[in-house]
């Protein structure tokens, strides 16, 4: 059998790619799904985090350990290896990139230029926050040429201050978290997103399911696709592992949604050469502050993240050092002292990096198993962090504060694995073009995270679900 | 190492962890401490500390503080007077407002607003898996802030 498409994932990647696909194609075509894990229900997941201890219960539902060789086991990438992936861990913050985000070079002199810009995405942007019924405010500080789905969670008393003073620049959190009930319940505040225990973020599992039903499509389980098959520079199927056995599926294009580690990891097992696969892996870097309020006490958000302040974004001093995301948490964390239990904001301050060529996802001596090299993040990190530790108490003058207190140790993880595959005009500077097709292998699409050539400071998988969205629609 | 050499070190191995045993608090107290201290205004009973403290080993609450915060957490607890002068600090500051905060949360203490009058009732250890959409200073329980 011959499929006219293989897609690899079922995550977001994947099957916001699917989803257009299939839009767009005849009733004849056939579509192979490849999934190397299971499919575990959220009900499933729910009845088993709640017969585990507590502590027992960790960061995930999935487990990433042991699918990949560390290098730095200070830095781990976490993700979980399941139907619809990391949708059903993520938290679920999903503010847009900002304009300037896809121009770094051109603004800043810093990082490379995406070769597509936020105009260009914007249609697919709006698109994604349809599917995902995302709650977010009015006035953003980017352009939105439609208005969120659903209507922003409330913010906290101290975010009402900062959103008073700073408009558009600090708002309430845009989200896959819903802020009333409709396709899905709405978020109670229970502040483990990793496992929503009322699912009201946004996961394949309750939002996309039906395009797995759809008729075209075959779905195989526990599936891990290893290399592609290639013939004459193009792709002819791929090579799996399924339940021990080593099987190959003939394809006529392939699409890679299975992250920026393993999407690498396949290219390369196929023989890629670009010089650029693999490099650059990247995150972003968060670091938590506190601040002890005055005789405020910090109640009233409706979810686990309530703002994305934008003030330490867009500066000039872009060009040394990172732009900053800053985030307001409301998970029901306290202060210890007597009277003033609620007189404290939790904040994350999120930088960008300008990804690295010598991080990078590579080959083991086992097929299966990527390598990746982690050496750290960039100056340009560190630069933006002292920058935002000399501004940081001019910058929160409109609340009363009694002290600040910013962790000096940034978190090992953001979350998002990114940049092993960028997207680029010639393959000279990278590894696929603006329609996330591979510059060499030119019926294979590289989808995700991995296509990011600069990084932003936001949340990825908004802009990564209109990528694919994006790509879909222009080649189909 | 001669036969005398070893016998010392071997001896002075064994005093100085019989000292760290007695001298050094154990983690179990320590966090008695902070929740005892914290909560000395509130109307809270004692052996209200002791079950929370309990429970949190049943379902490895504990587990999340390793071995390098649980020594920050015991050596701030006790030299707090030179505690603004230490790199950590801030670590502790907030490793501290998690266990107050997780005990807090497992009694009817923000229920009640943080009323300092009535006497604080233990409820549950606190497990959000088994207690969704509890988070006391949501708008669900501050619906006024809308
Ligand atoms: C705890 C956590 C919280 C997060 N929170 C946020 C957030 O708030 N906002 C945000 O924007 N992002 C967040 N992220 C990141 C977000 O989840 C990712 O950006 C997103 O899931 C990437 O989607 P993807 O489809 O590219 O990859 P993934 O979600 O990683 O999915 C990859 C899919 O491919 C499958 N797969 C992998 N290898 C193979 C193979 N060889 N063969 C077959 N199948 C394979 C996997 O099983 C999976 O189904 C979070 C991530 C985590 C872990």
């Amino acid at each position: 059998m011959n499929y006219d498409l293989i897609v690899v994932g079922t995550s977001f990647a994947s099957t916001f790619f699917l989803k257009k696909y299939l839009e767009k194609s005849p009733d004849s075509v056939k579509v192979l799904v490849l999934e190397r894990g299971k499919f575990e229900p959220h009900a499933e997941r729910i009845s088993r985090a709640k017969k585990m201890a507590l502590g027992e219960v960790g960061f995930i539902s999935g487990t990433s350990s042991g699918a990949y060789e560390n290098n730095n086991p200070a830095k781990p990438w976490i993700f979980d290896p399941s139907f619809g992936g990391n949708s059903n861990c993520w938290t679920g913050c999903t503010p847009r990139f900002m304009p300037s985000d896809f121009e770094l070079k051109t603004r800043f002199g810093v990082g490379i230029d995406w070769p597509i810009s936020y105009a260009d995405l914007e249609p697919y942007m709006c698109e994604a926050e349809e599917i995902m019924s995302i709650a977010g405010p009015a006035n953003t500080p980017y352009p939105m040429s439609r208005p969120y789905p659903l209507p922003p969670h409330q913010v906290t008393a101290a975010d009402k201050l900062l959103e008073k003073r700073y408009a558009e620049y600090y708002i309430s959190q845009p989200t896959a978290r819903a802020s009333k009930p409709g396709a899905r319940n709405a978020c109670c505040n229970s502040s483990i997103c990793h496992l929503c225990p009322v699912s009201a973020k946004f996961t394949i599992e309750n939002g996309l399911h039906d395009v797995y039903k759809d008729p075209r499509i075959t779905l195989q389980f526990e599936t891990q696709v290893l290399s592609l098959d290639v013939a004459g520079g193009l792709v002819t199927g791929v090579n799996a592992e399924q339940r021990g056995e080593q099987i190959t599926l003939k394809g006529s294009a392939v699409a890679l949604g299975a992250n920026a580690i393993f999407n690498a990891h396949i290219l390369l097992n196929s023989g890629d050469d670009n010089t650029h696969t693999g490099r650059h892996l990247s995150e972003q870097v968060g670091y938590y502050g506190y601040v002890h309020l005055d005789g405020l006490d910090n109640v009233g958000g409706s979810t686990i993240i309530t703002a994305n302040g934008f003030m330490l974004y867009d500066l000039p001093s872009r060009k040394d050092a990172a732009a900053c995301l800053i985030e307001s948490h409301n998970d029901p964390y306290v202060r210890s002292e007597h009277g003033k239990w609620r007189q404290i904001m939790k904040l994350k301050f999120v930088f960008e990096d300008i990804p690295q060529a010598g991080n990078r996802v590579t080959t083991s001596s086992d097929l299966r198993t990527p390598r990746v090299e982690y050496e750290g993040h960039s100056q340009y990190v560190n630069n933006g962090y002292t920058l935002m530790k000399s501004k940081i108490a001019e910058v929160l003058s409109p609340l009363p504060v009694e002290e600040i207190l910013i962790d000096e140790n940034a978190q090992a993880s953001e979350a998002h694995i990114l940049g092993t595959t960028r997207m680029s005009m010639s393959k000279a500077d990278g590894v696929i073009d603006k329609h996330l097709i591979h510059h060499t292998f030119r019926n294979v699409f590289v989808l995700g995270g991995g296509s990011f050539p600069t990084i932003s400071a936001a949340n990825p998988t908004l802009t990564l679900s209109a990528l694919s969205l994006w790509s879909a629609d222009k080649i189909f | 190492m001669n036969r005398r050499k070893f016998l010392k070190a071997g001896i002075l191995t064994i005093i100085s962890g019989l000292l760290v045993t007695w001298i050094v608090p154990s983690f179990k107290q320590t966090i008695y401490k902070i929740i005892a201290t914290d909560c000395a205004k509130i109307k809270v009973n004692r052996d209200h500390i002791d079950r929370f403290i309990q429970e949190a080993y049943q379902d490895k609450f504990w587990d999340r503080f390793n071995t390098q915060k649980k020594l920050i957490i015991v050596f701030f607890t006790y030299l707090s007077f030179t505690k603004s002068f230490m790199p950590y600090y801030n670590k502790y500051i907030m490793y501290r407002g998690q266990i107050t905060g997780q005990f807090l949360l497992s009694t009817d203490f923000f229920i009640n607003r943080m009323s300092v009058n009535e006497t604080v009732e233990y409820i549950q250890f606190y497990n959000p898996y088994k207690q969704p959409c509890y988070n006391p200073f949501s708008n669900l329980f501050y619906p006024e802030t809308a």
